[in-house]
């Protein structure tokens, strides 16, 4: 559970292991609602919206804007006592569902991020040879 | 105009001793707090027939901790699970049980060593690794409650241009009314200017938008009219409740600049038949100044996005418009871990009359709002005095 500089490492179930399984492949892919023809997130076996269960897994852009994000300076889960500040966000992907995760490659200051600032999505090994889907500023963040 | 007036708290205290108190486990506190209620009621443990209780210090089954611990062996059995709000929630619930007969005298009890205990042990804060917070969120160093307050405040200020001033000014009406209550952690004068000179935990939120972490307990009983007319204190009527949760993680939040007291809030001053502006205390969970801001506007005292100007002024503190946090709230007096009973505990004391130097003139009428987990819950309870 806290492999890998002792940060906490996703356990993939049944209905999440198609995210980890691309995410090893560095695609982000995502759980697709034939009923309402919508993605969302987290996987789940049935829609949130809907209570569809014909689900459908589908590769999307990994583009997206910061919804919010806060920059650490006391570690907010085990084994990022090391990475401090660091900055954690929720980023809107262009096809719609929200995700949490650390924004890298930009300086944890509060001037240098923008809620709505243009970001894409980086694979990085979490440990434990998980890829975790992280994302930096796009190329056209400003 | 209200409720029909059944169901009454008849008995609130903490636990002996609150603050730093090294040295009691959590079901010490606990059974002190439960102690002190009943004899505040004129009640003993005999009486009780109905347990309310939860949190994380105690094991799997808090109910059953407790009740064991104490020595109660109950009709009826509740350990909600939704985090500081829950101690709101269970008023609610123990309403309901007291209707229908299913128990007579309910506790609700509270008692956490949050401050004393914080070497402990507490794998429950990290969600399991095959959760949805565990395989997306806490991966990416999300987790903590400072930093999943902090992103919920940020998007409020981006959308609304709410500031730090503004924040900062939850922390230093509350403060100004825990200079008033003897039993308050934190007492010493504070500015706005101090708050913005704190050292940053998770940005946009400084140290002192932060609650405390203490040791301490509480507990409330309730019981029906018959028997409250009986007990040692005048009643404070429970008038109305209502109760909502909108998400767990984070990530299912359906808007960060509005939480679930849009719901409970909503139901409980519907139930209760009165307005808001009937309303002369307030006691809202403060487990951040954002909480506080995002609370008045979830309940309707202000409109979206109007919480930051609204709370200005010192509206909230002594002497304001809209006394709000008169214990000295999560932000000063304590705050154990789950501090939703400390609302109902201070708005029973606050519409007894029993609060000297911090009480609200002529208090009739007192609105708590427990919020728990990451915005996630709420609960809302009106209480009244005869």
């Amino acid at each position: 559970m806290t492999a890998g500089g002792g940060k906490p490492q996703p356990q993939p179930t049944p209905e999440t292991l198609p995210f980890w399984e691309a995410a090893r492949d560095g695609r982000l892919r995502l759980p697709f609602c034939r009923e309402c023809q919508a993605f969302f997130f987290y996987p789940r076996n049935l829609c949130p919206r809907c209570g569809g269960s014909e689900i459908a897994w589908r590769d999307v852009s990994g583009r997206g804007r910061v919804h919010t994000f806060s920059i650490n300076y006391a570690p907010q889960a085990p084994g990022f006592a090391d990475d401090v500040p660091y900055v954690t966000a929720l980023i809107d992907l262009d096809e719609g569902p929200r995700m949490m995760t650390r924004l890298v490659d930009v300086e944890p200051r509060p001037d240098a991020i923008r809620v709505g600032m243009r970001v894409e999505v980086v694979f990085a090994d979490g440990g434990s040879g998980f890829m975790l889907p992280l994302f930096r500023p796009a190329a056209d963040a400003s | 105009m209200h409720q029909e007036r059944r169901i009454a708290i008849v008995g609130a205290d903490e636990a002996d001793e609150i603050g730093i108190v090294p040295g009691k486990s959590a079901l010490m506190l606990q059974a002190e707090a439960a102690r002190n209620a009943l004899r505040d009621a004129g009640l003993s443990f005999a009486d009780v027939d109905g347990v309310f209780t939860t949190g994380f210090g105690t094991g799997w089954a808090p109910s059953m901790s407790f009740a064991e611990y104490v020595g109660i062996v109950p009709r009826y059995t509740d350990s909600t699970a939704t985090g500081g709000s829950a101690f709101v929630i269970m008023v609610e619930h123990a309403v309901a049980a007291l209707e229908l007969g299913l128990c007579n005298v309910a506790l609700i009890v509270h008692g956490e060593n949050g401050y004393s205990g914080r070497h402990l042990p507490r794998p429950s804060r990290v969600p399991d690794p095959w959760t949805p917070a565990g395989q997306f969120e806490a991966p990416f160093g999300a987790g903590g409650p400072a930093g999943m307050y902090a992103m919920a405040a940020m998007r409020h200020m981006a959308v609304y241009g709410t500031t730090s001033e503004q924040l900062a000014e939850v922390a230093v009406s509350t403060r100004r009314w825990a200079q008033l209550n003897p039993k308050a952690l934190k007492r010493e004068p504070l500015t706005i200017a101090d708050v913005l000179a704190s050292r940053w935990i998770a940005y946009p939120l400084h140290l002192l938008d932060c609650c405390l972490v203490t040791d301490a307990g509480g507990a409330v009983v309730l019981t029906t009219a018959d028997r409250a007319r009986g007990c040692r204190k005048p009643p404070v009527w429970v008038l109305g409740t209502g109760e909502a949760h909108t998400h767990n993680s984070l990530i299912g939040m359906p808007d960060l600049t509005v939480s679930p007291a849009k719901i409970s809030g909503e139901l409980a001053l519907a139930r209760a038949g009165v307005r808001r502006e009937d309303i002369d205390v307030l006691e809202v969970y403060d487990s951040f100044t954002y909480t506080v801001i995002v609370t008045l506007e979830s309940l309707g005292f202000c409109g979206p996005g109007e919480g930051g100007p609204f709370v200005e002024g010192g509206r909230l503190g002594p002497g304001g418009a809209l006394p709000t946090n008169t214990s000295g709230g999560g932000l000063s007096y304590t705050h154990s871990g789950m501090f939703g009973i400390f609302l109902l505990i201070e708005a029973v004391r606050q519409l007894r009359g029993e609060c000297g130097a911090r009480q609200v003139a002529n208090a009739r009428l007192a609105l708590c709002n427990g919020t728990g987990g990451f915005l996630s819950s709420c609960g809302t309870v009106i209480l009244g005095r005869d």
